[in-house]
């Protein structure tokens, strides 16, 4: 859980900078890591990182290429084979550039993320484990 | 592995216990202004909303009052094993800081909660009438409307008045917040290293918290400072009554989704931002029969047990967990309640552990 943590703020500063650089000029690029798939790849935050049970999150998400759509975020327990209590939101910022609402994961234990992203007419779904302790 | 004691009996806990230890707390926690109400903090509704909840002029009969089932002598509960709802009458104690309201979770904010008790036949059957009658007529209580509100003109709504009236009932109960208690001061020792402070905490409940925090799983569910992750469960309890089947969270979320006074109505201030939860809430079938995660602390001024009062004694919520008929449950994944089949010292151990969320009055009148 801690790497998660490092790793989300770490992706924060990163995507932050990204952010603040990046023009439609530019090739579509995340830094790392990501999640990769299919010619997809997906970068994500937390907001009021860390993570913490019981409590609502948003999500800022960065989609690479930039024309790729999110169809659908959700998260799962697999090993109690259930979900959230609540369906995610999302609405585009433009750029490639999501926010994801209404996330909360309410017990500890591993939760399995799940992106779905549409591009170049096929979906693609990245998924990414993360423990709660 | 870190000794907890190196007086008292020697109880070890990994890494991992010592992390979710340390996440029941600090206490108190900080009080995060509910932005649906727009005068939650405001002293002057916090006074008016303490002077109104023991006012039995808010009821039909002028013979009842918010105080008369949530007794400030009893934990602000009143020790009943059910009401005429055939459901236990929750504690106010840390109530500012739940997210949904009522066993059920049938509302969203604490003033929409407060509402549910002033129109209830059952209850103080009060009509928006009548709570503006009693403001335009009570000079002392019309004075601290109308610095919160504005005046309650002749031509004022009668409900937007019985909203306001909640909002500042909704304030006072916002500053209800148990006591710290020997698990506070075990495991802000525990965060600082101080030996001396970990021995004063018994070893019996070190023990307790130990199965707490680690076989028992209770930590799933009771999590964080509040001892309760805010979300609903089906623990094996009965769900029928007289009348019927105790539908639970599946009838607490209809009702939400209908209330004119949710906060995605007219009467919640702070707009979408406020309401988070409930806009993105689902309702599923294993709803059906779920009751809210109560908070653990206060426990031994809070009896009865469960939704339904049916436990007597921390003693008997102990035993239902040891004993919990497992096929009653429809995991169909890990099991997350299971029967602990604790052994007579281990249900010791944990129910020592559980009065240890209690403050020192509590504990002196057990």
């Amino acid at each position: 859980m801690m790497a998660c943590v490092r790793r989300r703020v770490w992706l924060a500063c990163s995507l932050g900078a990204f952010a603040l650089n990046a023009s439609a000029s530019e090739p579509c690029a995340i830094p790392e890591p990501s999640l990769k798939k299919g010619g997809v790849a997906v970068g994500w935050v937390a907001e009021n990182s860390p993570i913490t049970v019981g409590r609502h999150f948003a999500m800022n998400v960065r989609l690479c290429p930039a024309d790729a759509k999110l169809v659908r975020v959700d998260a799962t327990m697999p090993e109690h084979r259930h979900g959230m209590n609540y369906k995610a939101s999302f609405a585009a910022l433009g750029e490639g550039r999501w926010r994801v609402e209404g996330m909360m994961f309410h017990m500890p234990g591993r939760w399995l993320l799940r992106f779905d992203v549409s591009a170049a007419g096929r979906t693609e779904t990245l998924t990414e484990s993360i423990t709660l302790p | 592995m870190i000794a907890a004691s190196a007086f008292a009996q020697s109880i070890e806990f990994s890494p991992e216990e010592r992390a979710r230890i340390l996440s029941h707390g600090p206490w108190p926690a900080v009080h995060e202004l509910d932005s649906s109400n727009r005068v939650d903090g405001n002293p002057i509704a916090i006074e008016l909303g303490r002077k109104l909840f023991s006012d039995h002029r808010l009821s039909a009969s002028s013979k009842r009052s918010c105080a008369s089932c949530h007794d400030p002598k009893r934990a602000f509960q009143d020790g009943l094993r059910s009401t005429r709802h055939q459901r236990n009458t929750p504690t106010l104690l840390d109530v500012g800081q739940q997210r949904w309201f009522g066993w059920d979770g049938a509302t969203d904010s604490l003033w929409a909660a407060s509402l549910a008790p002033l129109a209830a036949k059952s209850e103080l059957a009060a009509t928006p009438a009548h709570i503006a009658a009693l403001l335009r007529r009570d000079r002392t209580l019309n004075v601290a409307y109308t610095a919160l509100f504005g005046e309650a003109t002749a031509d004022a709504a009668n409900e937007t008045i019985l909203v306001n009236i909640a909002k500042t009932l909704a304030a006072f109960q916002a500053t209800l917040v148990s006591p710290r208690t020997p698990f506070d001061e075990f495991r802000d020792a525990l965060a600082q290293n101080d030996s001396a402070a970990i021995a004063k905490y018994p070893s019996a409940a070190q023990r307790g918290l130990k199965t707490f925090v680690g076989e028992g799983k209770c930590f799933f569910c009771h999590s964080g400072p509040a001892f309760t992750n805010g979300e609903f469960a089906d623990v094996g309890r009965p769900f029928f009554t007289k009348s019927g089947a105790d539908p639970g969270r599946w009838g607490g979320l209809q009702q939400l989704f209908t209330s004119p006074y949710n906060r995605l109505g007219q009467y919640a201030d702070g707009g979408a931002q406020s309401a988070v939860a409930t806009k993105h809430v689902i309702q599923e079938p294993r709803n059906f029969g779920e009751f809210k995660v109560p908070s653990l602390r206060g426990l031994l001024g809070t009896a009865p047990y469960f939704h339904d009062g049916s436990a007597r004694r921390i003693e008997d919520v102990v035993q239902h967990y040891s004993t919990v008929d497992e096929s009653r449950l429809h995991a169909d994944g890990e099991k997350i309640v299971r029967a602990l089949r604790l052994t007579p010292a281990q249900a010791r151990d944990l129910t020592a552990f559980l009065k240890s969320l209690s403050g020192a009055s509590s504990r002196k009148s057990k």
